[in-house]
């Protein structure tokens, strides 16, 4: 009776989930049917084909959001809690938050914000965050979930040409755009408490997704508080604890990571990579910004005004908001130029990055 | 001291000891489909660091059960008469497992209990469903100890059945001597 019930479900589960699947590679010698996308090793690559596994659902089996429909603040506070995560974007003044909540479920939003096609990208695996362009060589693209992972992280296919893309690179990994690398844009990782501050009028992304999800379940459970990883790394590195959170920027193939509980006691980290000067700000818990410190061919360095919670520079004195305008001073008026960066456990980037740099003062 | 064991008893132990594995085997297949990102060694190491006690709890559990259920058959008792015991043991064990599936989610992101777990609001309902997943962990533990609690019902069970068969084997065999007795008694005066 007991091995019936077993032996059912797994094969109710077995059916429900793979009915629809077709055939592709597969690293999996148990199940030969566990495969989703087709990719033949003719087809233009730049990662091992065999290291692109299966995580088992079909492509869309977990389901991007194509159309998304957002709520004000006071319709989002009956579903956030102060303490939630929401990924931000400020495009063109057109603000919106992303509670990862309801990304946990879908992984990719394919959104128009501020006129810019964007897609909303998250791996909750690798708590990795990431904000592209869906515009590619003057084609708007959409982006969907291809049920594969590379290096453990989350691999997205494109609609247009089913190319697939390692989110953790941002660049078309197989087929027609392999080697292609998407525009990144700059977002902020956010306690919802912090945002809806920031941006009282920000728009919200609505729970109405389409899909029915248990939306505020958090499937992962204690995962990104236990300090383990259950799945092979590709490359451990002990210089920081595998879940540690770290803001990862690249220069010229010169790779560097911060730790972001560094950011956020110094408030303001003034580096160079490979001979681009940049300042690291860090205004609120879990949020940083990072910015080109050149203005008019200086290289500004930056210090934290404790008193008047802003940034100053030491060249000139003028004062400078964690938007990156100086509201004071000599620059007043200018802004400086955000850069994206990557976020994302410290595992994840070094898997990807095994040469990198970790920034210590 | 050589201790010997009964055919009865042999039997019920090796059904118990066959039941208890394949149920272990069965629970690491299930996890092995589901996780094609890892190797068939990597998802079994996972599954068994997470959810050990669930596992081999589920095997003992489910071993005893047959392995009473068989002995106490052997032995003429009945010791699941209305089958509830049973039925209550194998829906805990389903659920139980099924619950602590819910743990190999971060075993591979866009993963298949990933999709399994989107699809239970369509099934049990939003709020139902976001209890479950929640509360998953204690719930399957709760399962563990409910399958448990019907192999400790079904073996006080079995030895108060056994206890009774004494009684009336004791009885029994007092009553016989009686009548021997008064059957030679009767002979010796005929």
């Amino acid at each position: 009776m007991i091995l019936g019930i077993l032996s059912i479900s797994a094969v109710s589960f077995v059916i429900l989930t793979y009915g629809s699947s077709t055939t592709s590679i597969n690293n999996n010698i148990f199940f030969p049917f566990f495969v989703t996308m087709s990719v033949s090793g003719e087809e233009k690559h730049t990662v091992p084909l065999d290291q692109i596994v299966s995580g088992g659902p079909p492509p869309d089996g977990i389901p991007s959001i194509d159309s998304p429909k957002f709520v004000s603040v006071a319709d989002a506070e009956k579903f956030l809690h102060d303490f939630d995560f929401v990924a931000g974007l400020n495009i063109n003044g057109d603000i919106r938050a992303y509670p990862l909540q309801i990304l946990v479920w879908h992984e990719i939003v394919n959104d128009n914000v501020g006129g810019i096609p964007v897609a909303v990208t998250y791996c909750p695996l690798c708590f990795t965050n990431q904000v592209f362009s869906r515009n590619i060589n003057g084609s708007v693209v959409e982006f969907g979930t291809s049920g594969k992972l590379y290096n453990s992280n989350l691999v997205m296919y494109d609609r247009l040409s089913k190319s697939l893309w390692s989110q953790a690179l941002g660049e078309g990994i197989v087929g027609k755009y392999a080697g292609i690398k998407l525009e990144r844009i700059p977002f902020d990782v956010a306690y919802w408490k912090e945002w809806k501050q920031l941006y009282p009028n920000t728009k919200v992304l609505s729970r109405e997704t389409g899909s029915t999800r248990p939306y505020g379940a958090d499937p992962y459970g204690d995962y990104y508080t236990s300090p383990e990883v259950l799945f092979p790394i590709s490359n451990h590195d002990n210089r920081l604890g595998l879940k540690e959170i770290v803001i990862g920027l690249e220069n010229d193939r010169i790779y560097r990571a911060y730790n972001i509980q560094d950011i956020e006691e110094k408030k303001v980290i003034n580096d160079e990579i490979n001979n681009k000067f940049i300042a690291l700000f860090s205004w609120h818990p879990s949020m940083v910004r990072v910015f080109d410190s050149a203005v008019n061919g200086t290289n500004l360095t930056f210090a934290f005004d404790v008193k008047n919670n802003l940034f100053v520079d030491k060249q000139t004195g003028s004062r400078w908001n964690f938007e990156g305008v100086s509201i004071d001073g000599p620059y007043k008026g200018r802004q400086l130029t955000r850069l994206p960066f990557d976020e994302g456990f410290w595992f994840e980037w070094v898997a990807f990055h095994p040469q990198t740099e970790l920034y210590s003062q | 001291m050589i201790f010997t064991i009964s055919y009865n008893l042999r039997n019920a132990i090796a059904k118990g000891l066959i039941v208890g594995i394949i149920t272990t085997i069965i629970y690491l297949l299930v996890v092995v489909f589901t996780t094609p990102n890892l190797s068939p060694i990597a998802a079994i190491n996972a599954a068994l660091k997470m959810n050990s006690m669930i596992i081999f709890g589920l095997a003992v559990g489910v071993g005893m059960q047959i392995f009473l259920s068989s002995y106490s058959k052997n032995l003429g008792c009945r010791i699941n008469k209305k089958r509830n015991g049973i039925l209550g043991s194998s829906g805990s064990t389903a659920v139980s497992s099924f619950l602590s599936f819910f743990s190999l989610v971060p075993l591979g992101c866009c993963g298949s209990w990933l999709l399994l777990l989107s699809l239970l609001p369509s099934v049990f309902g939003s709020t139902f469903a976001v209890v479950l997943i929640q509360y998953s962990k204690p719930l399957s533990y709760l399962g563990l100890s409910i399958v448990l609690g019907f192999t400790v019902v079904s073996a006080l069970r079995l030895r108060k059945e056994l206890k009774e068969r004494k009684e009336v084997a004791t009885k029994n065999k007092g009553l016989n001597n009686r009548s021997e007795f008064e059957n030679s008694y009767r002979v010796d005066q005929i």
